[in-house]
C-alpha cells in the first residue's frame, strides 16, 4: 500500500508540476514587466513599455520570480506621428497627473 | 490542492509542488529565478529611515478588526526581540458591500461586473465585449468565455466550481470560464491574525516579497502578494476582481491584489496621498497620488521614502500592476 501511495503522490506531483509549468510558459502577451528582468539581478535598473507607457524602476523579486517594479511615475509613449515635425523622435510625457 | 500524508513522500512531494506552483507564479519560462541565497540580497542604505512613526492601531476602522489589538513579544526577521501588535482582521471590507465579479452575458455593461487587470498597465471593466475581445487581447483563438448560443458566460457559480477554479492549478473542466466566489462559501470572511512590529525596524538589506502577504488594509482586508496572472491566464480563465481589486477564493477569503482607493480611510492634512494600510515590517503603505493627482519621483526600490510628517513610507502602485510594494524595507515578525 506504501508503495502505491509513494506513486500516486509522485505522479500527482509531477503532473501539477508539468502542469503549472506549461501554463505559466504558454506565453499571453502579458509577460512584460518579467521579461524586463529576464538575465538582470536584483535592484538592477529595468523598464518596459505595455499600452504605450513606459514603467521604469528595479528589478524585485515576487514570488521568487524577478519583475520590474516601477518606482518612477508611468510616462505615455507619445507617437512620432502625432508629434510636430520639429520633435520627431518618439518620447515620452509623464502620465503622473491622470 | 489535495495534501499527501504519507511521511515519506511528504519531502519530494513539498519539493514538486514548490516547483510546480514557482512555475505558476506569473513568469515564463526565459524569466529570471530567484534562488533562496539570492532573495535578500538588496543592497541600500538605511539612512532615509531615521525617523520612524510607529503602527497606530487607531488608524483601523473599528469593524475592520474581531478583537481589540494586542501586545506581545516577537521575534523579527533580523533575529531582534520587539514588541508586536496582534492584530486579527474580519477578513472583509468594514467600509463598503464586495461587489460584482463575473458578466453574466455578453452584453452586460460596466456596472454589472468588476474589473481584471494582469500587471501590465490596464485595468479592463469585464463587460460582454472585454469577454467577446480576449482572442483578440490575449492572441489567442482558444479563449471562449461564453456560450455562442445563448450569450451567457461561463461563470463559477457553485462553491464546488469556485474551489476547482479559484487555484494556481485551475481543473481542466473550469477552463474558459470567469471565476469567482461568494463570500457566502467563506462564512462573510476569513479572519486573520497580523504580528506586526509596533516599531519598524529599517533594514540594510532589504526583503523579498514572497507568495505570502504584503500586509493589511486599514478596513481589514489581506494585502495579498501578486496574482499568479500567468498561471490564472493559462487556464483560459479571468479571475474577476470586484471594482474595489479584491476576489475571493476558499483559502484567503476576500482579499486584495492591488490598491483601487477602496482602502483609503486616512486622509491626510497636507494633501499626501491618504493611507491605506500597514506593510508587515510596520511601515504604512499609502495612496499612489497625492490630491492633486500626483505620484512622488523619489520613490526606492520598494517603492518607499521618507518625509517629516510619516517617516518612511510605501506608497502603493497602481491598481493595474497586480502589487503593492516592491520589498521590505524593514524586518517582518517571524
Amino acid at each position: 500500500m506504501k508503495i502505491f501511495n509513494v506513486i500516486k503522490a509522485l505522479t500527482t506531483g509531477f503532473l501539477i508540476a508539468a502542469s503549472c509549468s506549461a501554463l505559466s510558459h504558454a506565453g499571453h502577451g502579458s509577460n512584460a514587466p518579467w521579461e524586463a528582468c529576464e538575465a538582470k539581478a536584483i535592484n538592477e535598473d529595468c523598464s518596459y513599455t505595455s499600452h504605450d507607457r513606459k514603467a521604469t524602476g528595479t528589478c524585485q523579486a515576487m514570488n521568487k520570480v524577478l519583475m520590474c517594479v516601477r518606482n518612477k511615475p508611468l510616462e505615455t509613449l507619445i507617437d512620432k506621428a502625432t508629434q510636430p515635425a520639429s520633435d520627431q523622435k518618439q518620447s515620452v510625457k509623464s502620465l503622473a497627473k491622470r | 490542492m489535495r495534501r499527501i500524508n504519507t511521511p515519506i513522500l511528504t519531502p519530494l512531494a513539498v519539493c514538486i509542488l514548490a516547483l510546480g506552483l514557482a512555475a505558476c507564479n506569473g513568469s515564463d519560462a526565459e524569466s529570471t529565478v530567484v534562488t533562496e541565497t539570492t532573495t535578500d540580497e538588496g543592497t541600500t542604505t538605511d539612512t532615509s529611515t531615521d525617523f520612524v512613526v510607529e503602527v497606530d492601531p487607531f488608524n483601523f476602522e473599528s469593524d475592520a478588526l474581531i478583537s481589540s489589538i494586542t501586545t506581545q513579544t516577537c521575534t523579527l526577521s533580523n533575529g531582534d526581540e520587539a514588541s508586536c501588535y496582534k492584530i486579527d482582521i474580519a477578513g472583509a471590507p468594514s467600509n463598503y458591500e464586495i461587489g460584482v465579479f463575473c458578466p453574466q452575458n455578453i452584453t452586460s455593461t460596466a456596472d454589472e461586473a468588476g474589473i481584471w487587470f494582469d500587471g501590465t498597465g490596464e485595468v479592463y471593466d469585464i463587460t460582454g465585449d472585454f469577454i467577446l475581445n480576449l482572442p483578440t487581447l490575449y492572441n489567442d483563438s482558444h479563449w471562449q468565455l461564453y456560450d455562442e448560443g445563448t450569450g451567457l458566460v461561463n461563470v463559477t457559480d457553485t462553491q464546488e466550481s469556485c474551489d476547482g477554479a479559484a487555484r494556481p492549478n485551475v481543473e481542466e473542466q473550469y477552463q474558459n470560464h470567469c471565476v469567482e466566489c461568494s463570500i457566502d462559501y467563506v462564512d462573510g470572511g476569513i479572519s486573520e491574525s497580523f504580528l506586526i512590529p509596533i516599531t519598524p525596524v529599517a533594514t540594510t538589506q532589504n526583503s523579498s516579497i514572497g507568495n505570502a502577504n504584503v500586509g493589511v488594509a486599514l478596513n481589514g482586508v489581506v494585502l495579498a502578494a501578486p496574482a499568479p496572472v500567468e498561471a490564472i491566464l493559462g487556464a483560459y480563465t479571468i479571475a474577476a476582481f470586484d471594482d474595489c481589486a479584491g476576489h475571493i477564493n476558499l483559502v484567503a477569503g476576500y482579499h486584495y491584489h492591488g490598491e483601487a482607493g477602496c482602502s483609503q480611510t486616512q486622509i491626510q492634512s497636507d494633501g499626501h496621498a491618504a493611507m491605506m494600510g500597514y506593510a508587515l515590517d510596520g511601515f504604512g503603505i499609502f495612496g499612489m497620488l497625492n490630491e492633486d493627482g500626483l505620484e512622488p519621483t523619489d520613490l526606492d526600490e520598494c517603492r518607499g521614502h521618507t518625509d517629516d510628517t510619516r517617516g518612511y513610507h510605501y506608497h502603493a502602485a497602481d491598481v493595474s500592476e497586480n502589487m503593492f510594494i516592491g520589498c521590505f524595507k524593514g524586518a517582518t515578525a517571524r
